[in-house]
Formats: C-alpha cells, sequence, structure tokens
C-alpha cells in the first residue's frame, strides 16, 4: 500500500504493508538507517524521531498512523550536524558504543525545543525512556545541562 | 604475504610500498605479547603469531592508521592511534582510522576482550609510528644529503638543525621508494617525558559521526538484492524441527522463502547454533511478520528438564559433598576447627544475559570469490574461520568486514550467528541480512553462568583471618572445553584475598546443565568478585572490623606475590586504589539517617580498582538507590584519561544495572525473559554520578575496560548493608525475594 509522507523535508512516497511500523519504514523503504532497532515494544527509546517535533518510538506507530505529520530523523535534525545537542554531545564526548546515541540526541532535541529543562528532575523523566547500555547516563545529563545552558 | 606462523625473518619485519594515493605504506610485523585467548569460541591452538601495524601517509601528510582490534565502544579506535600518532609525531587532527578486515596479517587474536588492546599493542604500535617516522627522517636525510641523526621531527614535519623543514606529505611518495633499513624492534622511542598525545584528554575519534546518525551498525549495510531474515527457533534450547508449514507465510507480501537449518557444532543436546528455521523476506518487517505466520512442529528435544531453580538446588546439593580442592595453602580445617570465631555464607548468582543494545546480526553475500561478510564481532578471525568451516571455503575466498559493535560484553566473542547467516546465504544464492529481534537476543544468548558459593572464615581474637574456605558449584563455561581446568572458569582463584589468610583452601564441582554459557564482562570474576567482597564486608562487621581497615590489614606490606603462571599481584598497588577511592568518599565521615557506603575492590586483567558506593534503603518500598560512586583504577599509565573515565563511568551504570536487576531464569528449558519489561536495564534516573580517579603511574598499560563491572554487586550490598543492616547475599539484590528482606518482611 501507498503512503505519502514528509521525511526531514522532503515529500516521499512509500510503498510498504500499512501496519509496518515507522521504523521500518525509515530503515528498509527509504534507508535512513540513522535510527535504530533496540526492543520493538517502545521500551528502549532507540527508535526515537520527532512526530512534529514530538519525541516519538518509531517502532510503535504504524505507517498508516503517520499521516501530515513531519517526521524527522537523526538525519534530518540539523543539515550540517550542528545542532546545540549534538555540539554538546561532542563536547562532552557522549558516546561509546554510539548504538543508543541517535535516540539519545532525538530525546534531548525535543526536550530543549520547548523552555528546556528546568532541573535534573526534568532530565530523567524526559531522558529516563532511552536506555544505554554502555552506561553514557552521567554524560548524558551534563550535555543536556550544557546544552540548556547554551539556549539561555 | 608472510605465513602465520614459523619464524620471522628480520627484514620481514618492516614493509615500505607506495600507498593507494601514492604516498606511503608502512607495514610492520611484531611478536605478539599474549599466547591463545581465553574465550577463542573455536579454541585456536596457541601458534608464534605476529601483530601488523599498518599505517599509511598520504601526500597531504595526513596519517591513516588500520585498527586491527574491533570497536565495541571501548574507544579502541582512538587510543591505538594515539600509540601511533605520539611516535610517528603527527598532529592529531591528521590522523585518521579504518577498521581492519579479517585478514591474515592481522594475526590470528586481535579479539576486543581481555582487557588487552592497549595492553598488547602498546608496544609494537609505538614502534610502528616511531618506524614509520625513521624511514621518513631517511627520506629527508637523502633529499637533504644530511645525516639522519641530524634530524628531528615535529608536528608531522622533519626537521633540520638549520631550520629547515619538509612536512611528511611531501616527503611520503619518495620515501615509500626508499630502501630504509629501519629495525622497528630496535628503533628509539620517544621519553614518557617527551609525550605530547598520551596522557592527555582525547575525545573519541567517531563521535561526531554518531551524534548525526552516519556512523554505520552491521543491519545498516545495504546490498543490492538483499534479503531479510530472522530465525524460527525451538523455545526449548536445541529442540529439533520435525516439520513446518509456510503456507500462511505467503500472505505476507514480501516474503521470499523458508529454509531449513541444522544445529551445527558442539554436541546433539548443546549444539553451538541451534536448528530453526529462517525466513527470508525483501524487508525486515515482512520477515518478522512472515516469522509470525510460520507453524513449525517441534521436538523439545533433551532439555526440557533444565531449569535454573534446578540448578540452583544441585549447586547446594554438590556443596554437601565433596569438592574438589583446586588450591590449598596450610591447615584450613584446622585453623577453622581453632577459630575464635568463625564466619559461613552463601552467596549466588544468577544466569544471565548480554543483551547489548544492538542485537546479533550478520550480512552475507556470495560473491564470484565465495562470500563476504559484514558483521559486528569481537573475534574477527574466529569469525572467519567458522565462516570457512560452514560453508567449505578457504579463509582467502572470505572477506570478512568487521562492523562496529553496539556494545560487546563479550556478547560477540561468540559467531552462532555468523554461521546462521552463512548457512542462509549460501541455502538462498542471495545477500542476506540476518537480525535477532530483541527476543531472540535473550532467549538464544550464551549465558553468563550460575553459581553459588560457600564461604568460611576463622577469625582470631583480633579480627583477622586464621583461615579462609572458598567453596563454589556452578555451570561452568569451560564445561565443554578439553584440558582446561573447570576451576578457572568463573573460579579466579588468584591470590586476593585467600592467599593473604594465614591457610586457604578454594573448591569447585561443576553442576552439569546443557545450557549455552560464554563470558560476560570480567568473566569469572563478576561472581567471583560478588562473593569475596560481600563476605569480607561480613568478616569484618564479625570482628568488629572496618571494612577498609580489615582489608588493607590483610594486603599488609608492599609485596608481590605470584598470580596464576604469568602474572604478579601487588599489595601495595591493591592498598593504594582502595585509599584513594575511601579518601575520595570521605570513607568513615558521617552519613545522614539511612545512607551507608560500601567498598570492593579487585584485580581484574593486571589492573587493580575500588570502589565506594554511597546508597540508601527505602525499607518501607524495599528499593535501593545509589546515589555517588567512588571509582580507584590503577592501570598503569594512563593512554587516554577521557577514555579511563569513560569505562569508570560505563563500567559502574553496567554493574550496577546487573547488581540491582540482572537476572535471567530458565524454565522447562525455556527461558522466562524476552524484553526490556521484564529483563530491565538501569535507566538514566537511577544513575549515580561516577567520580572517577585513578593512580598516576608509568607503568606499562594494562586495561580498564572489564575492572570496574565485578567491584560493583558487592559494594553496593555492602552500602546497604551499612545503610540497613540487611545482608543480601543473592544476586539481583532488587529480586522479590531481597525486596522482602529490605522490608522486614522476611525473617
Amino acid at each position: 500500500m501507498e503512503f505519502r509522507l514528509r521525511v526531514n523535508g522532503d515529500e516521499v512516497t512509500v510503498d510498504v504493508l500499512e501496519d509496518t511500523p515507522l521504523l521500518w519504514v525509515l530503515r528498509d523503504a527509504l534507508d535512513l538507517v540513522g535510527t535504530k532497532y533496540g526492543c520493538g515494544l517502545g521500551l528502549c527509546g532507540a527508535c526515537t524521531v520527532h512526530l512534529d517535533g514530538e519525541p516519538t518510538r518509531s517502532c510503535s506507530v504504524p505507517v498508516s498512523a503517520v499521516g501530515e505529520r513531519a517526521v524527522t530523523t537523526i538525519e534530518g535534525l540539523h543539515p550540517e550536524g550542528d545542532h546545540p545537542v549534538q555540539r554538546a554531545w561532542i563536547d562532552e564526548d557522549v558516546p561509546q558504543c554510539g548504538y543508543c546515541q541517535p535516540g539519545q540526541v532525538m530525546s534531548a532535541a525535543a526536550l530543549l525545543a520547548g523552555s528546556g529543562p528546568a532541573d535534573d528532575a526534568e532530565i530523567d523523566e524526559a531522558m529516563s525512556g532511552n536506555l544505554c547500555r554502555c552506561g553514557t547516563y552521567v554524560r548524558i545529563r551534563r550535555a543536556i545541562r550544557r546544552a540548556a545552558g547554551e539556549a539561555r | 604475504m608472510t605465513s602465520a606462523g614459523g619464524s620471522l625473518r628480520r627484514r620481514d619485519f618492516l614493509r615500505i610500498s607506495a600507498g593507494a594515493a601514492g604516498g606511503l605504506l608502512v607495514t610492520v610485523s611484531l611478536p605478539a605479547c599474549f599466547g591463545r585467548d581465553d574465550d577463542d569460541p573455536l579454541d585456536t591452538p596457541a601458534v608464534a603469531h605476529r601483530m601488523d601495524g599498518y599505517l599509511e601517509i598520504d601526500t597531504r601528510g595526513n596519517a591513516t592508521i588500520r585498527i586491527p582490534v574491533p570497536e565495541i565502544g571501548q574507544g579502541v579506535r582512538t587510543s591505538l592511534a594515539m600509540l601511533v600518532a605520539e611516535e610517528l609525531d603527527v598532529p592529531w587532527e591528521r590522523v585518521r582510522v579504518t577498521q581492519s578486515d579479517a585478514v591474515d596479517e592481522m594475526g590470528p587474536h586481535p579479539i576486543a576482550g581481555g582487557s588487552w588492546s592497549v595492553r598488547a599493542y602498546w608496544l609494537p604500535f609505538r614502534q610502528t609510528g616511531a618506524a614509520a617516522r625513521a624511514v621518513l627522517i631517511g627520506a629527508a636525510a637523502a633529499r637533504w644529503d644530511a645525516p639522519p641523526s641530524e634530524l628531528g621531527t615535529r608536528g608531522g614535519r622533519v626537521t633540520h638543525a638549520d631550520g629547515r623543514t619538509l612536512d611528511y606529505g611531501e616527503l611520503a611518495a619518495e620515501a615509500a621508494a626508499a630502501t630504509a633499513s629501519v629495525d622497528p624492534e630496535t628503533v628509539a622511542l620517544k621519553d614518557p617525558a617527551d609525550f605530547r598525545l598520551i596522557g592527555t584528554e582525547v575525545a573519541h575519534l567517531d563521535t561526531p559521526d554518531i551524534v548525526r546518525g552516519a556512523t554505520r551498525f552491521g543491519a545498516d549495510v545495504r546490498l543490492p538484492g538483499m534479503l531479510r531474515a530472522v530465525i524460527a527457533r525451538c523455545p526449548v534450547y536445541a529442540g529439533r524441527v520435525v516439520d513446518w508449514d509456510d503456507s500462511a507465510c505467503r500472505e505476507v507480501p514480501g516474503f521470499h522463502s523458508t529454509v531449513r537449518l541444522e544445529a551445527f557444532g558442539g554436541e546433539p543436546d548443546r549444539p553451538y547454533t541451534v536448528a530453526g528455521i529462517g525466513v527470508l523476506a525483501t524487508s525486515t518487517w515482512a520477515a518478522m511478520k512472515a516469522r509470525e505466520a510460520l507453524r513449525v512442529t517441534w521436538d523439545e528435544g533433551p532439555n526440557v528438564g533444565e531449569s535454573s531453580a534446578e540448578l540452583i538446588r544441585r549447586c547446594r546439593a554438590m556443596m554437601d559433598t565433596r569438592l574438589e580442592s583446586f588450591r590449598e595453602e596450610g591447615r584450613v580445617d584446622d585453623a577453622l576447627a581453632a577459630a575464635a570465631r568463625r564466619v559461613e555464607a552463601e552467596y549466588s548468582a544468577p544466569l544471565l544475559a548480554h543483551s547489548p543494545m544492538e542485537p546479533m546480526n550478520c550480512t552475507v553475500a556470495p560473491t564470484a570469490e565465495g562470500i563476504e561478510i559484514w558483521a559486528p564481532t569481537q573475534v574477527p578471525q574466529a569469525a572467519r574461520r567458522v565462516a570457512s568451516q560452514v560453508s567449505g571455503l578457504d579463509a582467502d575466498q572470505i572477506r570478512l568486514h568487521v562492523m562496529r559493535s553496539g556494545g560487546g560484553f563479550g556478547r560477540r566473542l561468540a559467531v552462532g550467528y555468523v554461521i546462521e547467516a552463512v548457512q542462509l546465504a549460501l541455502a538462498s544464492e542471495r545477500p542476506v541480512q540476518l537480525v535477532y529481534t530483541r527476543e531472540d537476543e535473550i532467549r538464544y544468548d550464551h549465558f553468563r553462568p550460575l553459581n553459588v558459593h560457600r564461604l568460611m572464615a576463622g577469625l582470631d581474637e583480633r579480627g583477622g583471618i586464621a583461615g579462609w574456605l572458598h567453596r563454589q558449584a556452578g555451570t561452568s563455561r569451560y564445561a565443554f572445553r578439553e584440558g582446561v581446568p573447570l576451576a578457572l572458569s568463573e573460579f579466579r582463584a588468584g591470590t586476593w584475598p585467600a592467599a593473604l589468610a594465614a591457610s586457604h583452601r578454594l573448591e569447585y564441582g561443576l553442576v552439569e546443565s546443557n545450557l549455552p554459557r560464554g563470558p560476560l564482562r570480567a568473566p569469572g570474576l563478576n561472581t567471583f568478585t560478588w562473593a569475596v567482597e560481600s563476605f569480607l564486608d561480613e568478616v569484618a562487621a564479625e570482628g568488629g572490623r572496618d571494612p577498609l581497615e580489615l582489608r588493607l590489614e590483610l594486603l599488609g606490606a608492599d609485596r608481590e606475590l605470584p598470580y596464576n603462571d604469568d602474572d604478579a599481584f601487588s599489595t601495595g598497588r591493591m592498598a593504594a586504589v582502595l585509599r584513594r577511592a575511601a579518601e575520595g568518599a570521605a570513607w568513615g565521615s558521617p552519613l545522614p539517617e539511612g545512607r551507608g557506603r560500601g567498598i570492593a575492590a579487585t584485580f581484574t586483567f593486571g589492573t587493580y580498582l575500588a570502589h565506594v558506593v554511597e546508597a540508601s534503603v527505602d525499607r518501607s518500598a524495599g528499593s535501593i538507590r545509589v546515589h555517588r560512586v567512588v571509582s580507584a583504577i590503577d592501570c598503569g599509565r594512563v593512554v587516554n584519561p577521557n577514555g579511563v573515565r569513560h569505562q569508570l563511568e560505563g563500567g559502574a551504570i553496567d554493574g550496577l544495572s546487573a547488581a540491582l536487576y540482572g537476572e535471567l531464569t530458565v524454565e522447562g528449558g525455556r527461558v522466562v525473559q524476552s524484553n526490556f519489561h521484564d529483563f530491565p536495564l538501569l535507566r538514566s534516573s537511577e544513575a549515580p554520578e561516577v567520580d572517577a580517579r585513578w593512580i598516576e603511574s608509568d607503568r606499562d598499560p594494562t586495561g580498564v575496560g572489564e575492572p570496574p563491572y565485578p567491584p560493583m554487586a558487592p559494594a553496593v550490598a555492602n552500602a546497604v548493608f551499612a545503610a540497613s543492616g540487611v545482608r543480601l547475599r543473592e544476586l539481583p539484590l532488587l529480586s522479590e525475594t531481597n525486596r522482602a528482606r529490605l522490608r522486614g518482611d522476611e525473617a
């Protein structure tokens, strides 16, 4: 079945099963492989993208439910990869293996797109859906505080 | 090409040739520092093997260093490059890295494991950089008609005393044509006092690509005509296919075919890879859907009786029999009988799944020559060897590209997923990308073994340890190997702390099980340390001693003791990390009500490490909160402080996650858990701050990837005891039983 989507500013058409999770549309139909599969049940956050700027677990959204909403993936977060969150991630040298990081960055970017986190508790609440098996949480928190500080 | 094994003639040690883009390619062959790797899944016999450094300098003076060790997040692409770049004397901005394919020139064992990469390559990679520098100096000397001894280098340029300089890029082409006689084994290395890079904070080279989503992992490989595959396997381990019906699969658009896979390796009742039905489709989602539509009739096989509850029961039953004495010094039974006081405790650790964030995957394409493989693996040469075995192809017909791993933790020391992918590609004669779902990943892992420890100590009047008896029964991961003492698998019976007691005995008993087991971060030590570091605290409490002070007294005067066959244990270095962590945590100073500190230490792969954990217990909720970890490490000379800090932070959090939640259970031969709702990992809201410290040292570097992991569980349990008076002896600490203990529900 054909679906028209807006992905990273581009209009695309894909021909997929209608229950295909957005994650697999991105990875297999569009070869946007920056968004990762971790669990398929929305429990780990590796698949996080933005739908109209809202952080969303793309493994849990069927393509038929996306509609007109703008899809932003890690590849489209910033044209030169220079989003404040990405800069902060580089300044704090956050990643180890890196597999969870696109999802972490997308969740953090959505958090900071609003008025930003008031305190660590808000950071924790926003980021606790993103697992990191390598344990880079300490640096993720520091990077978010750095990016939030820059934004002020 | 030089051949593996045998002796190498001196003139083969350095090869100079033209690089791909007209610059200089230097390859250096050097004797390796290590013998056979402990966790080679195929038990390759030790050979006199080489490690080869590869360094290419292009005409713009950029240096590309080929990294033989897989990157699993331990930062090896950066740390090994630093070793070459330092001696080459090239600015860091001009350094690039590429990942080596699995090729003969890598030597047989460049594995990501054993915390060994920096330790093993410390000398050979520095020699590689220094040899290339000498070749470039030689080229400049020829051009200037000056003696090489009057030339130097700085920042990627050869320098003459009279002020003339030449960039490496300008010299690269003519250096390639030179017939320099540089011996990399004797070339002069920098005095560490002159290091400009080693010992400085260096960000990981791949970070910018990672945060842009540009870094490719195994399942990101895309090939024309590539099929995706998942495998249906019997829910009972090693069950066999009786029949299958894929008629409903054909209703799924994109479905391609099913392929029957035979079990491979191991024994019929405990194969290395299990039998199954591969489901192939043109998209990953279609493959997953088709697998759900597949009907398979299984013969559940011989393992329906396997269960973790049964294994624990058998471990305990074995404890009541006579175990094999693995090591004994002094007369322990007499010491225990005569002791003023005795302390006795039983500890247990469950099976554990590795569950890295990136599930297993492997892409295989048939080619004109043979096959091409893309695999995230910790053991490239073993992966290539097993692909050769499965396919019948020679190794040189197999190209294996080593992909970055989304976490290793020992999971990717196993190569079953490579076997399966090769089977599927050869059967379908198409490129195939095999992926594991999270459920597959948790259920078809090679688990960290389960074991039970019983310790007994006899104390003298001062609370010192007169006798130490450590008995362990468990499911050794060496049970399928010949000629290796089983005790060595999960019973790192080195020196600390047993041999520091006046007398000691270590005993081991194997509990038979067909369930697949494998190495997990700090194998053996990850449960051994749980038992001994918790028990040391119990001994301290019984004897009225401070846990830190008891450990320091046990270590005694600064001296070296033999450790296994090939290493030494320094009591002074162990004492130093204990003191450093304690100092950082203000050990002994008052804490608010309900908070406690726990200390634990380890000697892992030549590195000393201590954690002090500060935790509080919510008695009514039966929960534990870790507020802070202070870690002190002695890993010899620190190559990249940023990398060491990463591993102290990450290892502490990984260790904490396993300590609080880590448990894999089996019932009726089936794994109970399936995804992160019932196999939880620590979340960011639970992650403590980690204060990372290290001992300044000019000893050769030892590893940092594994040491931070084992002492976390006992440090947390010791902190819980300090905070609440409740002693927890079974992992995971937040099991239902332990929560009840914390709430005071149980006696």
